[in-house]
């Protein structure tokens, strides 16, 4: 037999622990606030970049031409009427200057680009404004460069646009990647037109052929105010089916053990967000409602441990079994953490943007499910249970017995 | 069960996964990128694509058989040998049934041979529908191809989502200032399924990728069009008033724009503008007529696809006040009566009185839905158009006349634009958390259960398979956060064999035997994995269910997951501990350090 370690004397040094992180999260929360992303504020968040127009290209003809600009070069796509199907890249590797460029597109049928500036090809190579078609047509489609000594920045950003209210500006990347992100918060009817007005502002500044939009987002008030609501709904509808199905599956207060592990989780996730001010948004509320799933998981093995563990093992109280159990699948709590956070880990180390905070508020979430399915499942339990005597030395288990026991503890 | 069943379950689900997984791959793999834009474009482009394509190919047909007869085709041309030895057969009988000698079928099919084949008066245009048959049939496999596979959600491949808000209390508040509304939900109902058309054919004619279209919830509408798109022109497309009204056709201008047509097959560049604008009155524009095709959608009327009229707009869409489909007393024919205001009367009046005989166009939004003649002038503003129709176009026809009066504001309530190479950085992000999460989780395995951490990896790997298979099975998208989904589903399903790999250790430090040890684990540890996931899968499940957009994604990867690895740990591990146990006769375990 194993060694049985005795879990239950850190519970109560474990729910101080929780309670205190717990208490100081809403205060957190109380006093900071939660720093909700766009999904739950009205708003627009828009990510540009000032660069350099290079080309400006054209078509005129029938077929479609689409041109996409990527790591490695740019495409040319045409198809339809009037041109043979074929897809033309123009790899980096093979063209040195902007002019070299142009004149490779220019060599597809109908497709024109006109030289705004000459320059050498950066490695980074080319990009389009996102905001633009990339089917060509009579209307110029730009291809830029990003500047090579960014002297614009995060301030010159926030003064073109202090016109508006509630603006906040940040600049991301490194200074040959530089791209700024652009936040504001709207409110009633302005928001109809704070993108075009925003846009405008910065075009008339920095020169239209000097602004690359990246991506922008938009919410509508009423949209967030549904999310929020909708939101809400969500988790406590999936609280209470988890709820019910344990109750089932178990006994009403281990069901009652594994939701308190989950809210557990929850708050100490919504804690931690506060603490760091990490965005909330759609993503960071998925990230909470996947631990939900993976704290119940970890919850529902050690339960059901406990359960089979009450018909076979020689034990003298609840304490002795449930510490038993605990022991037995500590191996199988460890490991299931530790492959999921590889799994976790990567995500944080190769993501960017939403995704990075998704795994980052994931990671915590981890080790929260992992610890209070452990003690906070396990200090709950044996609370309700503290007195169920086990008299006879359970030698020969039978199903029977279990349920006699059930129904003394209530 | 035993292991031949259990193995042959195993195959089974192997082989329609790889069924299922088929398509995505043709499609990302196999069809080159042009071909692919031709699928995503419209119906309406790829007949034209078609069409143009027949015409060329049959010309050059005709000139190598002119210069010479004896040529032999290249392979690709089997099509057609096909459809002569076709031919020939049928002009056979047809000598038969006449009792005249057939003339016999040539050994050789060369190109003179071929275009023989093709008979009577129709021949070239016969001769063109199997071209263009052909052509259609390749780009129409690419589009199912395209249907059946996993789509990249925005965030991935790039593009623009918009959600629009349709405002139906004021639609119904403007509605009762005129009119009686008997029951306000049906109407709400009817006003929404409008304005859901309106835009998706005002979307179509943008000529965009594959865009998708559909209602959200009650009074939301969903647009998403990947690729770039210019969000502007989107805009003012999405927000700009539904256009009707009245113009008179121009059949000079008319024949003459139809001339050009059947001479070239194509009258617009890519901008929509007229390649030979000199074809053209300055007074005139010329538009498509169209018609609703078996499927509802719109589709050019063959045989007078487009139609010229005149600039100068005869009657406002907005004098219209209702519009209703009922049948002539005498003939029973469908016929679509219209009642117009005051004004609209007058002005109707006099434009009739003055346009006898001539026809009169209903253009929506730029586009031909009706041309009908002029019979006399018409007074008093009750309308009647008649004739020549079936009881679905007369249906039609009200559909155009009632979007003049039933106004439904829009609002964007949220926009979302994505830039393209934004999407490509996602998915080279996606792969490589995929991969090296992975790598991470089975060489870890490996380590830590040896042997046994084989049969994990294994697991895992088919695991990944099947998950990718049902995604494309169910044509669902693939974003950041459903591959996000993906790689927790890696860390989290490893669970199911950890619970297993556990409890046999724990058989064998009782003194089990390998096959003993492997039975009362997989049947200790059966309830511990079923219920931990099948609350998980209740989760996840809720969450597909209910949450939008990113959260969707990432919950039905979930869910996806939560079954396959079941699966995967109960049944293929299972196997794979039984293989190595009764057949290849092992006694002892590899399931980790210090326990054998």
């Amino acid at each position: 037999m194993k060694k049985v370690i005795q879990f239950s004397k850190f519970f109560p040094v474990a729910v101080v622990l929780s309670a205190v992180i717990i208490i100081a999260g809403i205060v957190s929360t109380a006093t900071r606030g939660i720093n909700f992303g766009l999904d739950f504020k009205p708003g627009m968040i828009e990510e540009i970049k000032i660069a350099t127009t290079v080309l400006e290209v054209t078509y005129n003809g029938t077929a479609t031409v689409s041109l996409e600009a990527n790591d490695d070069g740019v495409q040319l796509v045409v198809s339809g009427i009037g041109e043979e199907n074929r897809t033309v890249s123009i790899p980096y590797t093979e063209v040195s200057t902007v002019s070299e460029l142009a004149a490779k597109i220019n060599g597809v049928n109908g497709v024109s680009a006109h030289i705004k500036n000459e320059k050498a090809l950066p490695k980074a190579g080319l990009f389009v404004n996102s905001g633009s078609s990339k089917n060509l047509g009579e209307k110029p489609l730009n291809l830029f460069v990003a500047d090579e000594n960014a002297s614009v920045t995060a301030d010159d950003i926030r003064d073109t646009l202090k016109a508006f209210n509630d603006v906040d500006v940040k600049a991301l990347g490194s200074d040959d990647e530089r791209s700024f992100q652009i936040r504001m918060g709207v409110t009633g009817d302005e928001g109809k037109t704070i993108q075009a007005d925003a846009n405008k502002a910065l075009t008339d500044k920095f020169g239209a052929d000097k602004v690359a939009f990246v991506k922008s987002d938009f919410i509508g008030a009423q949209f967030s105010q549904t999310l929020i609501r909708d939101s809400i709904i969500l988790v406590l509808a999936t609280l209470v089916l988890i709820f019910i199905y344990s109750a089932i599956r178990f006994h009403w207060d281990f069901a009652l053990a594994a939701v308190i592990a989950i809210v557990h989780d929850a708050l100490i996730m919504v804690s931690f967000i506060s603490f760091i001010q990490m965005e909330f948004s759609t993503t960071t509320l998925a990230a909470i409602l996947t631990i939900i799933g993976y704290s119940i998981n970890a919850t529902v093995v050690i339960l059901d441990r406990v359960r089979s563990d009450i018909k076979v093992v020689e034990a003298k109280t609840f304490k002795e079994v449930l510490n038993s159990a605990l022991s037995s699948t500590l191996s199988r709590s460890i490991i299931t953490t530790l492959t999921t956070l590889f799994a976790v880990l990567a995500l944080f180390f190769f993501t960017t943007g939403t995704i990075h905070d998704f795994s980052l508020a994931l990671t915590v979430g981890l080790i929260s499910g992992c610890y209070s399915s452990i003690f906070i499942a396990g200090a709950f339990i044996l609370a309700v249970r503290k007195n169920q005597k086990f008299q006879t030395i359970a030698a020969n288990p039978n199903v029977s017995q279990f349920k006699a026991e059930e129904s003394d503890s209530e | 069960m035993n292991k031949r069943s259990r193995f042959i379950i195993i195959l089974v689900v192997l082989a329609v996964c790889f069924a299922f997984l088929w398509p995505s791959i043709s499609w990302y793999a196999r069809t080159p990128k042009d071909q692919q834009t031709l699928a995503l474009g419209s119906l309406e482009k790829i007949k034209d694509y078609t069409v143009v394509k027949a015409k060329e190919e049959s010309d050059k047909l005709i000139a190598l058989a002119k210069a010479n007869p004896e040529t032999a085709l290249d392979p690709s041309y089997d099509y057609l040998v096909k459809a002569a030895k076709k031919n020939y057969k049928e002009n056979a009988k047809a000598y038969k049934a006449a009792g005249l000698e057939a003339p016999k079928t040539p050994e050789v099919m060369n190109v003179g041979a071929i275009l023989d084949s093709f008979t009577g008066n129709s021949a070239l245009a016969d001769l063109r529908a199997v071209i263009e048959g052909r052509y259609r049939d390749e780009i129409l496999a690419a589009k199912k191809r395209y249907n059946s596979s996993v789509k990249l959600g925005l965030d991935l491949s790039g593009g623009m989502n918009i959600i629009v808000h349709a405002d139906l209390d004021a639609a119904l508040a403007s509605q009762k200032k005129d009119n009686e509304v008997a029951d306000e939900a049906q109407f709400k109902k009817d006003a929404m399924a409008q304005a859901i058309e309106t835009l998706t054919g005002r979307i179509d004619k943008f000529g965009l990728t594959s865009p998708v279209i559909r209602q959200q919830g009650e009074d939301r509408i969903y647009i998403e069009i990947p690729g770039a798109a210019d969000s502007e022109s989107v805009n003012t497309i999405i927000m700009g008033k539904g256009i009707l009204n009245f113009r008179l056709v121009d059949e000079n201008a008319t024949a003459a724009v139809m001339n050009y047509y059947r001479q070239n097959g194509i009258l617009f560049n890519s901008d929509g503008k007229l390649l030979d604008p000199s074809i053209l009155p300055a007074d005139c524009d010329v538009m498509g007529f169209y018609e609703k095709d078996d499927y509802g959608l719109d589709q050019l009327v063959r045989g007078a696809e487009y139609i010229a009229v005149k600039k100068e707009i005869a009657l406002d869409g907005k004098h219209v006040k209702s519009a209703q489909v009922s049948a002539d007393q005498t003939t029973n024919q469908p016929e679509v009566n219209f009642v117009l205001d005051s004004e609209g009367a007058q002005i109707f009046a006099d434009f009739t009185g003055a346009h006898v005989n001539e026809r009169l166009a209903i253009v929506s939004d730029n586009k031909i839905k009706s041309a009908a003649t002029i019979r006399q002038a018409i007074n008093g503003g009750q309308v009647s158009l008649s004739g020549g129709f079936s009881v679905e176009e007369a249906q039609n026809i009200q559909k155009v006349l009632q979007t003049a009066w039933l106004e439904v504001p829009l609002e964007v309530e949220s926009q979302q634009v994505v830039g393209a190479s934004l999407g490509e950085a996602a998915i080279k992000q996606g792969m490589n958390a995929l991969t090296w999460g992975l790598a991470a989780v089975l060489v870890f395995m490996i380590l830590y259960y040896m042997g046994a951490g084989f049969n994990a990896v294994v697991a895992q790997v088919l695991n990944m398979y099947i998950m990718f298979s049902v995604l494309s099975a169910f044509n669902l998208t693939l974003t950041l956060s459903s591959i996000a989904g993906m790689i927790l589903t890696v860390g989290m399903s490893v669970d199911a064999n950890v619970i297993i790999f556990e409890r046999i250790k724990e058989e064998l430090r009782n003194g089990k035997s390998r096959a003993a040890a492997v039975a009362s684990g997989f049947d200790n540890a059966f309830w511990a994995i079923m219920d931990s996931n099948i609350t998980t899968f209740i989760a996840a499940a809720f969450l597909s269910k209910l949450g939008t957009g990113s959260i969707q994604g990432f919950a039905v990867s979930l869910a996806i997951g939560v079954c396959s690895s079941v699966f995967t740990a109960l049944v293929v591990s299972r196997l794979m501990f039984d293989f190595n146990t009764d057949v290849m006769n092992r006694k002892t375990m590899s399931i980790g350090w210090g326990v054998k």
